[in-house]
């Protein structure tokens, strides 16, 4: 069954599109990562998959429903960013046990650990903690409330290295115990790959690339050597980026359309071929120049 | 696997009703405040006057527990517009909808109307007992109180508190709705308040309201107004908010 169903899903703010023609489907217990740069529209998209925000055009269902103001989809819901608000006058464990109420599969023992574990003070209160303390918070709340769909929006923000992978780490563990649909959008795709089973990619607010993410990392070759050959071996809607080495040598990102013929050749021909790390392909992706940050510099 | 779970508004308004409960604790505290203020302004007499002759001047006081009714009212007005402000800001993180978000602060509002209605006039009782020690008394007339009397005072006041929180929450809602509306109300209200004071049309309708609520003889017909006009006021806030956009 499908957990989540686009159909040309648009949402305009004072003229700018936010999300603009959006179609997809994400499938039940799975974990979707949903990737895009600064503004490409991912808090809107959740915000309107969460049933917080109106479409300008276009239909989006979860659950079968629509769930703007939808009392059985916020049931069944939880969307946990960083401007989470919570009441100032209830302690930490005061705010677990008044949030918990609202939902059937609350964790008590499962939050009181966590809280535990990340050194978070069952007495201090909210307002209190540090940045990355107040992420951690937000996210244990979003662990342990075991919800049908659980949304995270940039939900490590500020946490350090080691908080974010022991995170990684408990959202897996439980999600292995109790499969549910989550998904996580960050820019940290290097980090999250690991927890991944799809990725949804948007750029300005389109859809770029909704695929697994086995075949995301199949996507692209990197090839490292002389201009020429490579130039050859690639058209020019092949390539994602470029990147001069040296005089005439090259590195070059292409769509990974080649035989095993053509790379045979071109190995043979001094080309070195290289895997592309998912997140510098969403960034090739995504760019609006294919010589990068370099384009700007190399004008004059 | 996680299965969808069916909910309905009554348990959901139920939940959001207690965390409305344990997030705004604090305001019975302001409220208290508020009460302890009107106490202290109240035993220096709401009016007085002096008559004298070339051989003596009589002083006379007169002192009343109008202050804080009237403070409570102010409360129970902002009151209402802060749990506005706060169940915009708060109550859509967990599970909610538009409808059982109002319907929990209704709630809300009636539970700290009550209280606020009740504590006031016992209020003014402690005001004649601080009294009765403290002052030379002129005349002990009105300083003892039927049961009855207190009763009906309470649940006057009670009822008062509910239009105000009302009226607040209205104000807060309209208010969350569009920031032009924060300044336009009040500019309104103050603005009729200034033309009551000359006979236009106007005016005569506005004092027409007022004497409306405040000049009410039967207690069930008085009963009848608030319930209506504040019945009325959440149906309006129910259906203005039900397209409203949340946590932008």
């Amino acid at each position: 069954m499908h957990c989540i169903e686009s159909k040309n899903l648009s949402k305009t703010f004072d003229k700018i599109k936010a999300v603009h023609d959006l179609s997809f489907t994400i499938e039940e217990n799975k974990i979707t990562g949903l990737v895009g740069r600064n503004g490409a529209g991912k808090t809107t998209l959740l915000k309107l998959i969460a049933g917080y925000l109106l479409p300008t055009t276009g239909e989006i269902n979860v659950f079968g429903r629509n769930p703007f103001n939808n009392l059985q989809v916020a049931a069944n819901l939880i969307f946990i960013d960083d401007q989470l608000a919570l009441p100032e006058n209830l302690s930490l464990e005061e705010t677990l046990a008044a949030v918990g109420q609202f939902y059937p599969n609350w964790q008590a023992e499962l939050a009181r650990a966590l809280l535990d574990y990340f050194s978070l003070q069952p007495r201090q209160y909210y307002a209190n903690l540090s940045k990355g303390m107040k992420s951690s918070f937000n996210m244990i709340i979003g662990i342990a409330a075991r919800c049908p769909l659980t949304i995270f929006d940039e939900p490590t923000v500020g946490m350090d290295a080691a908080v974010r992978k022991d995170f990684y780490r408990a959202l897996l563990k439980d999600f292995m115990q109790y499969p549910r649909t989550i998904i996580f959008s960050s820019h940290l795709l290097s980090e999250i790959e690991e927890l991944l089973d799809d990725l949804l990619l948007i750029k300005a607010g389109e859809k770029y690339l909704h695929l697994p993410l086995d075949e995301l990392r199949n996507y692209a070759v990197g090839l490292t050597g002389r201009e020429s050959i490579i130039r050859k071996m690639t058209g020019q809607e092949q390539v994602l980026f470029q990147q001069k080495l040296g005089r005439d040598s090259i590195y070059l990102v292409a769509r990974n359309t080649f035989d095993q013929q053509t790379l045979q050749q071109a190995r043979l021909q001094g080309v070195e071929i290289s895997p592309v790390a998912t997140d510098d392909l969403c960034i090739y992706l995504t760019a609006q120049h294919k010589g990068g940050i370099d384009d700007v510099f190399s004008r004059n | 696997m996680m299965s969808f779970h069916e909910t309905n508004l009554l348990s959901v308004t139920k939940k959001q009703f207690i965390y409305k409960l344990q997030a705004n604790l604090g305001i019975l505290i302001s409220l208290m405040i508020i009460q302890l203020l009107a106490l202290l302004l109240s035993t220096a007499g709401v009016s007085s006057m002096s008559v004298g002759t070339n051989l003596t001047i009589i002083n006379l006081k007169i002192i009343s527990g109008d202050i804080i009714i009237v403070f409570t009212l102010i409360w129970a007005f902002i009151v209402g517009y802060n749990t506005a402000g706060n169940a915009y800001r708060l109550d859509y993180h967990f599970v909610t909808n538009r409808l059982s978000s109002n319907l929990a602060s209704g709630c809300f509002l009636l539970l700290t109307s009550l209280l606020a209605g009740i504590t006031a006039t016992f209020c003014g009782v402690l005001l004649r007992v601080l009294l009765y020690f403290w002052r030379d008394l002129l005349t002990t007339k009105g300083l003892s109180m039927a049961p009855a009397l207190l009763m009906k005072g309470s649940y006057v006041t009670v009822l008062y508190a509910c239009l105000l929180s009302a009226l607040g929450y209205f104000y807060g809602m309209l208010a969350q709705r569009n920031k032009a509306l924060t300044v336009l109300i009040p500019v309104l209200f103050f603005g009729s308040l200034f033309a009551a004071a000359k006979d236009t049309r106007a005016a005569q309708l506005f004092r027409q309201v007022l004497v409306f609520y405040f000049s009410e003889s039967s207690l069930a017909l008085f009963t009848l107004k608030i319930v209506l006009t504040v019945a009325l006021l959440f149906i309006t806030i129910i259906l203005f908010t039900n397209r409203m956009e949340v946590r932008k």
